[in-house]
Parts: structure tokens; sequence; C-alpha cells
């Protein structure tokens, strides 16, 4: 149960077991051997001396019974347990009440904030807020704030300091988790149902009630900072591609704010001021899983009734003009440069949303080395054509960000820095190709169906479904049924593909490069012209 | 509800039987009594079939559970298990390689398989539609398994990659490294990959002797989650494995016993950044009356890692004292069990000056439990523990596998009524008494890796396993 082999979440995923389905690309390991290591090598990789090992044991006599003290121990209070072993035989007969699990959400309108929510079995609750806030907002004496709020989330408040805030959620068997974004802003509860009501009071207080003081806000900024310092190669490269899609429009913004000046103007009154701007009820959704609808209502209406009025804010909308971000890093860990390209797309309110999704899910890819079986998108177009062609590909693998105003499709990769170029190019031929040249048949429906399968697996789990639900109302002021989607899924053509392609490649790429040498990286200049195949001849 | 029923149960604990336990489960709030009930069938031959439904899904997991892992191999073919698995994806006399593997991609599936020391697991996520497909396929896979010679060579090179991968997780290396020492000239020392020579050299035969040996009808699981019809999987069960899998006895397999040794191994390089420690004690196998106080205990203990967001103020004494002193830079407490035996300890990451500090509080807090457990922690624990297995369950895929587990080690799946009934009848005392077992003045085991020049020997740890009169 909860042992060191239950850590680990999903199935295969497993500490202390060993998953068996990894695959190495280039179609096994003809071109790579990877063989050659032996021995202390294998054993203790990225080294390069020999380790000094020493092994004693106890029965093996040398280790010696040093301490004498013995005779003077402290007996243990309490030597034998009440409990009984378990058996083939169950404690006691079960009555199953039947099943309280329902399949559509209910919604309701609590003074102005929306409140959804669906049944599910268990004795778990999760309820979520989403605030129509995040750093596209931000502007010069706001930068990180955000980020700021989601690292403060369990700070105190008028009620009780941080400390106790923790010890409580311990004691109620919850957890909060804040997440910042640019678009928006989510706070989530787990918690196990006896524990509803202390929990949803805590929840709430840690969203709307903090007060952040001096001290806290200066060792949050610490470790904003740190973040910054800290951040990966591939989350830099994502972090920059925003900034060379967007330019200096709002989703422009970094939101992960590292420059010191900027750090250095967020105060405890200037994060009170934001959430007084934001957090009110016009502006906030709150779902739930795995909770009585009628109970979650009455939480909120006790809870949430000093909320201000207020509505969604408005920002400036975000343009897609194309750029270039480069980023030479001191210290890389792999040795790898990263490159990624992206285009222009519609956001999460554009028609061809679902088209996009299933795009992503044709292009796929991921690691040229990695775990996992066949599921994982081994046959979509990027470990065709690329992962097991190119040796050198470290990994390629689609993204997709969207948002409310907009959104780009992207690749992205790494390889010996050498190699820089090349991948780079083949990641524009992969574009250009399905800007003239349809998918095929089989390509299409294997995508649709991993899709949807995606889809429907993730929302199995009540923490994913309740995120989902407050995401969609912040997003569409409704919820699409789960049905809904896979029939927008089946919908798609292969005509929609090469459009949204051909569309985006009508405007410059995006293109964000992350490595310890960007020689042979191309600059944005080179590459800005390339519109479809003839461009790459 | 939950907690009251906690502290009647607490008054009685006093009684040394079984009388701590309710006898029905009026008491408890509808939730747990509407929680889905686990239908199993053992078919003839003795292949069982369990499986939970979810109302609404669409999806379902479906997976094989095997009562095979290393500690049943020998020294001539450590790393059999393992490799067996990864010839499972790699053709079947009905599919090739890419066959399956395309067939797999197009329904939108997943296909999966892990090994560990104790259990083989091969696990598919479909649709509702194709679960009888998935049982196919999963047949396939497992009976019908080509292992092909040449594939079986290029599979070594791929293996000691995946070795190579492995063992940069230091936290993998060093569990390999605690189970090789505590475990010393028994299975459960032997690590799941198998040592590079056999990886090298294991044949066909030693794959297929393997199968026959463990892949037997007694010693599987079918468990399902989701979109389930428990009768509809229990016939296609029937035809794809029925007449296929051998029968038997399951006490007709004989396992090496485990024999904990107090033991240390230390791997020094002083160039490392970071030391990695496991400090070790022997634990309880699965049905033992001490798994559920271990598993509070553990919770006692807690985990702790410096970029957490909860920073300093966690509820567990060891952790303030490792934040308040700087003593780590994260540390876990785990609690493995295995048939017969288990391991109970603490994993930490560490800078080298302060090793012998972070031992000397690492065993008085261990030690701590023996004398000074209090009812507060005590209660806190068990409903961190009992929200800590909610959480696990979520999705069906980790269902799945909670009903496959269980069925392998507890013969049966445990109703959620009783696993909280188990868990509201432990007292602190029933936690001291364990502490007092698993902990006071026992012989451990400690694996470490790194720069390790500072820290204390056997000798003095093993004196800090137990408190002097004052």
């Amino acid at each position: 149960m909860l042992s060191i082999t239950r850590l680990g979440s999903a199935l295969g995923s497993a500490l202390g077991s060993r998953v068996a389905t990894v695959t190495a690309s280039s179609f096994q390991s003809s071109r790579r051997r990877f063989s050659r290591k032996t021995g202390n090598e294998l054993i203790y990789p990225n080294r390069t001396s020999s380790p000094q090992i020493t092994e004693h044991s106890v029965n093996a006599g040398s280790t010696h019974e040093t301490h004498h003290e013995k005779g003077d121990m402290l007996p243990p209070p309490s030597t034998s347990v009440s409990l009984p072993a378990i058996t083939l035989e169950p404690l006691f007969k079960i009555e199953h009440k039947g099943n309280n699990e329902l399949t559509e959400v209910q919604i309701t309108d609590v003074d102005g904030i929306q409140v959804g929510s669906l049944e599910k079995s268990g004795g778990m609750s999760t309820i979520g807020v989403c605030v129509g806030a995040g750093s596209k907002w931000e502007g010069e004496g706001t930068r990180g704030i955000n980020q700021a709020m989601e690292l403060m989330c369990l700070k105190g408040n008028q009620e009780m300091g941080s400390t106790e805030i923790v010890e409580r959620l311990d004691s109620l068997g919850s957890q909060i988790f804040a997440l910042s974004s640019r678009d928006n802003y989510t706070m989530s509860v787990d918690c196990l149902r006896d524990n509803l009501d202390p929990a949803f009071k805590l929840w709430k207080n840690c969203l709307l009630d903090g007060v952040y003081s001096d001290e806290e806000v200066e060792e949050c900024k610490d470790i904003m900072g740190w973040i910054n310092t800290e951040m990966m190669g591939q989350d830099r490269l994502k972090e920059g591609i925003m900034g060379a899609a967007y330019g200096s429009s709002p989703l422009g913004n970094t939101h992960f704010v590292g420059d010191e000046r900027q750090v250095s103007q967020i105060t405890g009154a200037r994060i009170r001021e934001w959430r007084e701007k934001f957090f009110t009820r016009g502006n906030m959704f709150i779902g739930g899983a795995g909770i009585e609808h009628a109970k979650l209502v009455d939480l909120v209406g006790e809870h949430f009734k000093d909320v201000k009025e207020g509505g969604p804010v408005e920002s400036a909308k975000s343009e897609y003009v194309g750029g270039e971000f480069r980023l030479q890093e001191q210290n890389s860990i792999d040795g790898l440069t990263r490159v990624a390209v992206a285009f222009e797309v519609g956001g999460w309110h554009d028609d061809d949303m679902v088209a996009i999704c299933v795009l992503q899910t044709l292009l796929g890819g991921g690691d040229s080395f990695s775990a996992g079986g066949p599921g994982k998108g081994m046959y979509s177009r990027l470990y065709r054509e690329v992962l097991n062609r190119c040796y050198w590909a470290e990994a390629a693998e689609a993204f997709i960000m969207l948002h409310n105003d907009a959104g780009i499709i992207g690749i992205s990769g790494a390889s010996v820095p050498s190699m820089s170029q090349n991948l780079t190019f083949q990641i524009l031929e992969q574009f250009a190709k399905l800007s003239y040249q349809n998918v095929t048949d089989e390509e299409l429906s294997r995508a649709k169906n991993m899709l949807r399968c995606n889809v429907l697996t993730q929302l199995e789990s009540r923490q994913i479904l309740a995120e989902d639900l407050v995401r969609q109302f912040q997003t569409y002021g409704e919820r699409l049924d789960p049905a809904v989607i896979c029939e927008k899924i089946d919908a798609v053509t292969k005509d929609d593909l090469r459009r949204i392609v051909q569309k985006g490649m009508s405007k410059p790429p995006s293109i964000s490069c992350v490595g310890p040498d960007l020689d042979k990286c191309p600059l944005f200049e080179q590459i800005a012209h390339i519109r479809g195949k003839d461009d790459l001849l | 509800m939950l907690t009251r029923q906690a502290s009647r149960l607490a008054l009685q604990a006093g009684r040394r039987s079984f009388g701590a336990l309710p006898a029905s489960t009026a008491s408890y709030p509808d939730y747990v009594l509407n929680a889905p009930e686990t239908s199993v069938t053992t078919l003839d031959g003795g292949l069982r079939v369990a499986s939970e439904t979810t109302i609404g899904s669409e999806t379902a997991t479906v997976g094989v559970f095997i009562d095979a892992g290393s500690r049943f191999e020998t020294e001539q073919n450590n790393g059999a298990a393992h490799f067996l698995e990864h010839m499972a994806f790699k053709g079947t006399t009905n599919r090739t390689q890419q066959q399956l593997e395309v067939e797999i991609e197009n329904m939108g599936g997943h296909l999966n398989a892990y090994t560990s020391r104790e259990q083989t697991v091969y696990f598919a996520k479909v649709f509702k539609k194709d679960v009888p497909k998935a049982v196919e396929i999963l047949g396939d896979i497992l009976l019908d398994s080509k292992l092909d010679e040449a594939a079986i060579d290029r599979e070594r090179d791929v293996i000691l990659r995946e070795m190579e991968e492995v063992n940069k997780n230091q936290e993998e290396l060093i569990l390999d490294h605690l189970h090789e020492t505590a475990f010393q000239g028994t299975g459960l020392g032997r690590t799941i990959l198998g040592p590079e020579s056999n990886i090298r050299s294991l044949t066909r035969s030693d794959l297929k002797n393997y199968i026959d040996t463990h892949y037997v009808a007694p010693k599987m699981v079918i468990a399902g989650a989701g979109a389930i019809d428990h009768g509809e999987l229990c016939n296609v069960v029937g035809d794809v494995f029925g007449s296929r899998v051998k029968g038997g006895s399951a006490v007709d397999f004989p396992m090496e016993p485990a024999i904990f040794t107090g033991s240390d191994k230390r791997v020094r390089f002083d160039s490392d950044d970071k030391a990695h420690i496991a400090l070790a004690f022997e634990g309880a196998g699965w049905t033992s009356e001490y798994t559920f106080p271990l598993m509070v205990m553990q919770s006692i203990l807690g985990s702790w890692d410096r970029t957490s967001g909860s920073g300093r103020n966690i509820a567990s004494k060891f952790g303030q004292e490792v934040a308040e002193h700087e003593l780590a830079h994260s540390f876990m407490t785990f609690n493995t069990a295995y048939k017969d035996t288990g391991l109970f300890g603490i994993y930490a990451v560490a800078p080298d000056n302060k090793l012998e500090d972070l031992m000397w509080y690492m065993t008085s807090n261990l030690v701590r439990i023996v004398h000074k457990t209090t009812d507060e922690e005590v209660s806190r624990a068990k409903t961190q523990l009992k929200a800590n297995m909610l959480m696990t369950l979520d999705g069906h895929a980790n269902v799945a596998e909670d009903i496959g587990r269980q069925l392998l080690t507890y013969g049966r799946r445990l109703s959620l009524a009783e696993t909280f009934a188990r868990i509201d009848a432990i007292t602190a005392d029933d936690v001291k008494a364990t502490a007092a077992k698993v902990v006071n003045d026992q012989d451990h085991a400690l694996a470490a890796i790194g720069p390790i020049h500072g820290l204390p020997d056997y000798n003095w740890i093993r004196r800090r396993s137990y408190w002097l009169r004052a």
C-alpha cells in the first residue's frame, strides 16, 4: 500500500520496479551500440574515477559488537500489537449500498459565481477554482506577481500562520495545489470527505485571505530567483518561444520572472491589490469532483459571500509576430542544444481548436530512448520520420500552446550542437510537408483514436476532472461533455490539418534555441522567409 | 464519523484481542459503503479474474498480474523476468513486432509492463469496446511470445542502455544496493535487471523455462477497472487463457526464504556533490499484523524536500529538525513489503559535511517512536494514511493495479471499510510496539553512495538503535 513501490503514481512508474518496454529509436541499436560500456561504467555512469567500495556484514564477523552499553538499555514501554494479521477471511461482511456516481455535471449560479460539480464514488473530494488572472495582465510593477501568489499559496492570514495552515492540512489528510499561468490561476484542494468542511474553509483562506507579510514576500523572491537560475533547458526553450512568437504583446511576457529589478517591485500590498482586482465573483469559477452538488453549493454560499462583485478583466489582444529567442547556457547538464520552431494557430475559441490537437497527436514524438510501450506514439510522424531516421536526434516532440485569443503549434527537439542546423531544417520540413501533402487515412484515424483515448483516460482522474471543469468554465463559460469533444475529434478531416498548417506558415516562424553552443542554429533572418516546400529546396 | 470511531476504538485497545475491530460496518458513512465492489472469480485451473466497474466510464484498464519477479530467479538466470518482458513486445507467433505496435496505436490504446522483485505486470489501457481485444493481445504476448534469437541478441544492448539510465538515478541505485546488502545471498538481494554478464548471456531456453515455471494459472490474476463487465471479462479470459495456461496449486512453487543480514555497502566517490544514504531495518511481510502500524510509522516520519512548497512547515518532527539544521536536501521514509519480510527505513540526500549529525537525528527519531509516540501524531498519521491510500486510487490504472496487487499479496481485495477499520484500530501503543520490534536494538542495513567520508561506521549507528536508561 503506502510502501515505497507505491510512491510512483501510475502503473509502471512505481519505484522499485523496472518498466520493461523501454524502446530505443533508430529501430533498435543497429546504428547505436550501447554496449561499449562495461562493469563499473554501467553501474556508476557519468563519473571519471573508480569508487572505493567497502562492505561489512554482521554475520560475516567483520563487524564486532562494540556497543557494550546494552545492559543499560531503556526497555520499550510497549511490546505487542493488538491488531490482527491479514488473512483470507474478511474481517466483516460489507453490505454495499450501491453506486452514487453521476455522469452529468450539475451547475448552479451562486450569487454570480458559477459552481459545477460531478459526483464520483470514493472517499476523496477535489474542489478547484479557476480565476481569470495571469501573467498576460502583468505590467511594470506587477511582473512576476502571479508566480509569487502561486509560491505563497500556503502563507499566513489574519487567523493563522503558515505553519498552522500546513499542520492543519496534514491532520485533515488534505493537500492544496496552486498553479499560475499566462491566462488563469487555479487552486485546488484534495481532501477526505469526512473533513470537507474544515478543508474547504482552509482552502478559501489560502485563496483569498493571505496577508503576504514582508518577510514572506522576501523569502518568496529568493525562491523566484532560485527557480529562474535552476530552470531546465526544456522550460527555457518554451518560455523563449512565447517571447519570440508574441514580441511585446501580453502573451510575450515571461511567466517566470527572474530579473532582479522587476522582482524587487513585488510587495505584499501590490499582491493584495492584484487580488482585489481579479479575484472577484464574476471572474471566478468553482468546480468539484467527488462531492454532492448541493453540499458544494452550500459551502460556496457560506464562505464566498463576502467576495466582491466584478467580472473578467480585459487585456490587450496578443498579436502573433514571429521572431527568435537565443540563449547560450553556461552550465549545460547534458551538452545538448535544444531547438523549437513554431507557427501561429488559433486559440481556445478557434473553430479549429480540436483539429489543432489532432495535428499535435499526429506529429507526436518524444525522446529517442524512452520508457513506455505501444501507445506512446511510436508510429507518430516524428518517431517515424525524425527519431527513427536521424541517429543524431535525441528528441523531437510536437507541442501546442493555446490561449484565449491566440495559439502556436511547434516542434521541439534536441541534438549535439553540431547538428542543430540539421535539426532545425528537419522540423521546418515536417511543417512544410504537412502544408502541401495530405496525411494518410491511417495516421489520421490513429491520431484521432489516440487523442480520444487520452482525453477520456485523463478524465478518469478526480483531480484532473475538477481542474478540467473550472478551466472550461473560465474559458468557455460552459463545460463541454467529453462525448461532444469526441464527436468534434471524429469530424476533423485531412483538409483541416493541411489548411491549418498552410495558414500558420503564411506568417513567419518563431524559433527558440537554448544550449551550450548555438553557432549552428540558424538565425531568424535566415529562415524567416520559409513558407513552404519551395523555400526549403 | 470515522474520527469518532477512532477514539472509541482507542479506549478498547487495551484488550489484547481482535475485539478492537468493529464487527459490522453500521457506523461507516455512505461513501465507504458506496465504494464499488470488487468481483472475483476463480476459473478452472486456478486463474483468478477480479474487477471493479466505474459507471459511465468509456475507458478501462486490464492487466495480468503474475506472482513472479526477480526474487524467484537464480544466480544463473537473474534478469530473465525482466528480459522476458522486453521480448514480449518483440513479436508473437501470431503478430510481428510491428503488427503488434501498430494495432495498439491504431486503436488508441496503451500497452505496457513492469517487473518488480516479486511481481510481473502487463497491462493495457483501452476503450470500453476494445477490452476483449486487449485481453486477447495480453494473452498473445504472454503465452505466444516468439522469443526470436536474433531479437534476443538485439535486445541485450537495449537492456544495457536501460541499465545505464536506471543507474543514473541515484535513488534507484541506492535501493538496489540496499537490497543487495540487506538480503545478501538470497533472491531478494539480486537486482531486477540482473548482472551485465547475464544480460549478455541469457538464452532463449532460459526465457522459455521461466515462462513454463512461472506463467501458470494459480500464480496469475487478471484484474480490470473502469468500463468492465465482470461476466464478460471472465468469458473472454476463459477463452483466451483458459485452456492455455498450466493449472496446479500455488503451493507447488517453493520460494527461497529472504534472510535479513545486518550489514552495509558504502560506495565512496569523493568528487560527487551529494551523499545518498539509505538506512533500513527489517520490516514486515504483506499480511503481517505489523503491516498497517508500519504504514502509520512511515507517515509519522514523513518525507521532506527543500524545494517543496511546504518549506520548513511540516508536521514530522524529523522533518523539522532536518530543515532547521539543514541536515539534508531531501529525505523520504520508505516501507517496502515482500511476501515474508520487508524493508523499513529512511533515504536521504545530504551534503558531505552534515552526515554525522544527520545520522544522529535519523536514528534518534526512529527510536523516539519506540518510546514517545503521542496519540496526536498517530491520529494525524492515520488520517494522512487514509488520504494517501485514496489518492493513489485516482484513475482506472491505479485501481486495477491495487486489485491485482492485493489479490497476489493478500489473496483477496480488502474492502475500503476493512482497510479503514484496520487503520482506525491502531493505537499509539501499537505503533510503539511495532517500532520496538523493528527498530529497537536491531541490526540495520545501510547503503551509501557519494562523498561519504564523514558517514559514521556500522557500530556507531548500531549503538544508536536503542536508548539508555536516564
